[in-house]
């Protein structure tokens, strides 16, 4: 066992039921879900489309929540906070990369990491030092003040990464990253995205089915007719 | 979050204009439409504005200083003997006609002065003086009124009541709320023109002494005169103002215009905003799974309203100002105060705020989820 396992987990999902109503009947999406993740792992969800990863991912990001069951995030019981408080954890806990990047137009690769900052409210001239720094660090340091449709579609991403690092939260959410990307593009974008939680100190949850980036995960978790089965990873 | 919203909206430009002309559209059409009735309206009250009176005193509830009802000219000296009062004069308003070159004729409305102190006279001489009305049979006619008086030259007789008149000045941009050209002369001619008795006038003017209190002077008069009404100039004009407003619905017509005006606009920002909205459903669900607040997505868009607002009422008020310069004219007075500008912006500011509402509601049923599932 390793030291992250042992120690409380970030993430702790238990008994997670998730249906939706379709055509007048339950259609059963999650049922009976239980998930550890500790800080500094990253675990790739993987399955089938229609599995229910998109909706397991939503739950994990406060964005849904479940019909059953309980989530907890750095020990906080999700199910017992308000909507306000689960907007300000989504905030400032989490970091969303999305799989069409997300990036809103006519705002400068700057300005879209920026962002997350103005919405938790961080000094100017702090959160602009931050996003250049974090701008850097995903190799965009030439194109701060370009626009996101001047960038190409790794360019993008790396930029949703800075910006899902923006605020310095504990969980990164990936939403299938490389499915918009070429196959060089996007192992370039996930060896970006093992520096940055091994630079940042991040625990990431990563859904794909791409099976040629699985080797970045240290833990896959499969899922499949409602229910997650570990196929183990590289640790 | 105010940079991102200028951004974002700058970044649409195609309906960033749409919005603006539906701005620019409503700031112009109230001010123009409020500029050319306050321009309107202030000749109801323009011979009380400008005849140099403090205190016009005529017959018990008169109500429009155009349609005056004869009073007894004795009564000019029991004015002059109310304490506060330093001079009194009698001065003639009626309904005539004057015969023009080719035969026909132009019913107008003769003002008659006192000729010591030419209280009441005319202003904004184009050609000859002040002391011109003195002259023989002299009249005073405005150059804007030509089309109707066929374009009367100094010099040229007429014949006004029936009587010989010759026009020794003309001013400009003296012309009454009706359509009847006024005419001044002194307060004798004007019995004359009009076939009046030498005992009668329409009004006393009344100019005060020096630190004399309006009314108290006022409230003096009609002790004295219980027949009479004695009104300071501003109160006047305002009555005179208000006839027109009260007995015509002029004020209804213009603001209806107007109303009609600023519901385009309304509709023009509020289907922009909705239609920038749409465009930007995903990014809102973004900003929503980024942890926004209600609150702060909503005031992403007031501040796209206000900018619109601010941005649309500059170039509106840019635009009214050239159309004012352009085509204002004694005729149709385009008069745009600081706070009809003013106004029409806070007006326009609330119309662009209410106009986010109904694209806000469409945000409120985004959900982040949307997001993940693309």
């Amino acid at each position: 066992m390793s030291i992250a396992a042992a120690s409380n987990p970030v993430l702790d999902v238990r008994d997670v039921h998730k249906a939706y109503r379709r055509g007048g009947a339950d259609t059963r999406v999650l049922s009976g879900i239980d998930l550890q993740v500790h800080g500094g792992e990253c675990v790739f969800l993987v399955g089938p489309s229609g599995s229910g990863k998109s909706t397991l991912l939503s739950i994990l990001g406060c964005i849904l929540t479940p019909d059953r069951g309980t989530l907890r995030i750095v020990g906080r019981d999700v199910g017992q906070i308000d909507e306000r408080a689960r907007v300000r954890l989504r905030r400032d806990v989490i970091g969303f990369v999305f799989q069409r990047f997300q990036l809103i137009r006519g705002l400068s690769v700057l300005d879209n990491v920026l962002v997350p900052m103005r919405l938790q409210g961080k000094p100017p001239s702090a959160a602009r030092q931050r996003a250049l720094e974090l701008i850097q660090s995903v190799g965009l340091g030439e194109c701060a003040h370009a626009l996101p449709q001047q960038l190409s579609a790794g360019q993008c991403q790396r930029v949703a990464f800075a910006r899902a690092l923006a605020n310095d939260p504990l969980i990164l959410l990936a939403d299938e990253p490389t499915a918009s990307l070429d196959i060089a593009t996007g192992d370039e974008i996930m060896q970006l995205l093992r520096r940055l939680i091994q630079q940042y100190h991040k625990t990431a949850i990563v859904v794909t089915h791409d099976a040629r980036i699985f080797r970045y995960a240290d833990r896959i978790l499969r899922l499949d007719g409602g229910q997650l089965q570990d196929q183990g990873g590289r640790t | 979050m105010w940079s991102v919203a200028i951004k974002t909206l700058l970044a649409d430009r195609g309906k960033l204009c749409t919005a603006l002309v539906g701005v620019v559209f409503s700031i112009v059409l109230v001010d123009v439409q409020g500029g050319l009735f306050l321009g309107l309206i202030r000749k109801a009250g323009m011979l009380v504005d400008y005849g140099d009176a403090d205190i016009w005193v005529g017959h018990h509830r008169i109500h429009n200083v155009d349609f005056p009802r004869d009073i007894p000219r004795r009564w000019v000296h029991r004015v002059r003997a109310v304490p506060g009062v330093q001079d009194a004069r009698p001065y003639m308003l009626g309904f005539t006609e004057m015969t023009l070159p080719g035969g026909g004729f132009e019913t107008v409305l003769v003002v008659g002065v006192d000729r010591a102190s030419r209280l009441g006279s005319a202003w904004n001489y184009r050609d000859g003086t002040p002391e011109s009305i003195l002259a023989n049979d002299g009249i005073v006619v405005d150059v804007c009124e030509g089309d109707k008086l066929d374009d009367p030259a100094v010099g040229e007789l007429r014949e006004v009541g029936r009587t010989r008149a010759r026009v020794v000045a003309r001013t400009e941009g003296i012309m009454n709320f009706l359509v009847t050209p006024y005419v001044f002369t002194t307060y004798d001619r004007a019995l004359r023109f009009l076939r009046k008795p030498a005992d009668r006038c329409s009004y006393i003017l009344v100019q005060l002494a020096p630190g004399a209190d309006r009314q108290r002077v006022c409230a003096a008069i009609k002790e004295r005169l219980p027949d009479a009404e004695a009104f300071e100039r501003d109160e006047y004009s305002r009555v005179s103002v208000d006839f027109w407003m009260t007995r015509t619905g002029l004020g209804i017509s213009f603001g209806a215009a107007t109303l009609l005006g600023l519901f385009v606009g309304l509709v023009m920002v509020a289907q922009t905003l909705y239609a920038l909205v749409l465009d930007r459903l995903p990014e809102y669900g973004t900003l929503k799974a980024m942890g926004a607040t209600e609150a702060q997505v909503y005031g992403l868009l007031v501040s796209q309203a206000t900018a619109l607002a601010l941005l649309g009422s500059a170039i509106g008020l840019a635009v009214v100002y050239v159309v004012q310069e352009q085509f204002s004219s004694p005729k149709a007075p385009i008069i745009v105060p600081w706070w009809l500008s003013l106004g029409s912006c806070a007006l326009v500011l609330i119309i662009c705020l209410v106009s986010s509402v109904l694209p806000y509601l469409r945000i409120r049923r985004v959900d982040p989820v949307m997001v993940l599932s693309q």
